[in-house]
């Protein structure tokens, strides 16, 4: 069964809140994968990325009552806390060492042992979109949500102006979110024409 | 016309700044204040974009074997679950490897490390400065103790033995790997009668071959034996090199670790070999591994430290 499916299959994380522990193993069956190819894509060592992985199962077991869909997907959900989790840990390292340069995550190891997993339909999506911004508004982009810097920090490494940086990342994001749904309208009506 | 849209580019900030960060009191009532006006500026749709965006900047990958069961080790903890040992062997992974069969389940994940950046010496509760000194190429006896094959017994301890290598899929025995060797389901088996096994995960060692490597080791200290298993060391040529592995003892002389065998990877990345010291490894401290000669040697000049597992 792929990602997308199991997505839409049922809700785990309402029985996660209750302790179910079925619930919590098929949530790391289901979530898994997508925590640690972000772990591993914002930590800057598979160690570290390790240890981030245990962390994020632990806030998402914590957060788990807070889960709203009429928000947003199970998916999400667990991938914005994911993020904010290795973000949070990449800035503490950056302080820790005062020195951003040495704590760059490694990117080489993303695709060092396992593979990749297929991407979801809206990764793919994003993906695509993402790729007709021009280079430097991408680079932006992944300095803000890759990255994890601020606006603020953006507009200084960049030596653009702050109102800049934010209306890059903006639009980028605004572009990413016409194309889902975009498309997901498209295959809407695709499914129901048939 | 132009408030509108600036209204719209500004609530269009505040969702992403809301979907990956806590706002402010301020950005919050500025929020609520705006989210009636332009309604079709939900929050799903931008947190799923944002979340589409990083997970297409970071695709899923895999969880390794070792990771998922600390992880469900972890949870079980948190949820105050109790399970047996059966429990953690009978979860099914979904890692490809794992789920062929070929590799290992690991036993309960008692002591899941916690501090991973500090590096392996500095996570290595015994003997860590002993240790510095045996890796620290100034302060060791190899300049005195020439390389020598695993067919010389070393100064410290008698001949070690050869592990047994239970290879990938692909993988093909090598030099100095027994043949008889079990299966990876009697090895398995084995793994399930050890109810209070020690379980560690590797970590890089400072060599560049292991900068990717992940797995893990099980050491079962009454039976005296383990088993180890690499995800990710790159394809060695058995003829140029091998892998050789080692074990800590605290009561031994940090300078000569206990020989843990000879193995070879193939281009598939993953090994589980099965470790079976001839001599008695009473207290473990660490497992590393190294790159040496064909056959291994008695003392490592360790120019090239590849993983390490500390306890």
């Amino acid at each position: 069964m792929n990602e997308a499916v199991e997505d839409s299959a049922e809700l785990l994380l309402p029985a996660v809140a209750r302790g179910d522990r079925l619930a919590v193993q098929r949530c790391i069956s289901r979530f898994g994968p997508l925590v640690w190819g972000i772990a591993r894509r914002l930590s800057p060592s598979t160690a570290d990325a390790e240890d981030a992985v245990q962390e994020v199962f632990t806030d998402v077991w914590r957060s788990a009552s807070r889960f709203d869909p009429t928000r947003g997907s199970e998916r999400v959900f667990v991938a914005l806390i994911a993020r904010r989790r290795l973000i949070d840990r990449l800035r503490s390292m950056r302080a820790r060492l005062a020195t951003e340069t040495a704590m760059e995550p490694q990117h080489e190891n993303v695709a060092a042992d396992a593979p990749a997993q297929e991407l979801i339909a809206d990764a793919k999506i994003a993906r695509i979109a993402f790729g007709t911004l021009p280079t430097e508004h991408q680079r932006i982009i992944s300095l803000s949500l890759i990255e994890g810097f601020s606006h603020s920090e953006i507009a200084t490494r960049t030596g653009l102006p702050l109102g800049t940086v934010k209306t890059v990342i903006r639009r980028g994001i605004f572009k990413v979110r016409v194309a889902l749904r975009t498309v997901g309208r498209s295959t809407r009506s695709a499914e129901s024409a048939t | 016309m132009i408030a509108a849209e600036t209204d719209r580019a500004r609530l269009f900030e505040l969702r992403i700044a809301a979907a990956v960060s806590r706002l402010t009191d301020a950005e919050r009532a500025e929020l609520q204040h705006l989210e009636p006006l332009h309604p079709d500026i939900d929050a799903a749709s931008v947190a799923a974009s944002v979340a589409a965006l990083l997970e297409a900047e970071a695709p899923p990958v895999e969880l390794p074997d070792h990771l998922r069961t600390a992880i469900v080790d972890a949870a079980d903890r948190y949820f105050g679950h109790e399970r047996s040992t059966d429990d953690v062997l009978n979860f099914v992974p979904r890692d490809a490897t794992v789920e062929s069969g070929e590799v290992h389940h690991v036993s309960v994940a008692r002591g899941w490390r916690r501090h991973a950046v500090a590096g392996w010496l500095a996570a290595a509760a015994v003997g860590a400065l002993a240790l510095t000194l045996w890796w620290t190429r100034g302060d060791r006896p190899a300049a005195d103790i020439p390389l020598a094959t695993n067919d010389q017994p070393s100064p410290a301890q008698p001949a070690p033995p050869r592990a047994d290598a239970e290879p990938g899929p692909a993988a093909r025995p090598g030099a100095g790997v027994e043949t008889d060797a079990p299966s990876i389901e009697e090895a398995a088996r084995n793994l399930r009668a050890q109810r209070f096994n020690l379980v560690r995960a590797w970590r890089a060692g400072t060599d560049p071959a292991g900068r990717a490597v992940t797995g893990d080791v099980v050491w079962d200290g009454n039976g005296q034996q383990g088993f180890a298993r690499f995800i990710g060391l790159p394809q060695n040529d058995p003829t140029r090199e091998q892998y050789q592995l080692w074990i800590f003892d605290a009561s031994r002389d940090e300078r000569f670790p206990v020989d843990g065998g000879v193995f070879n990877v193939d281009k598939d990345g993953t090994v589980v070999v099965k470790i079976d010291p001839k001599v008695r490894v009473n207290s473990p401290t660490m497992f590393a591994v190294t790159v040496e000669q064909p056959g291994g040697v008695v003392v490592s000049d360790r120019s090239r430290l590849v993983a390490t597992a500390p306890i």
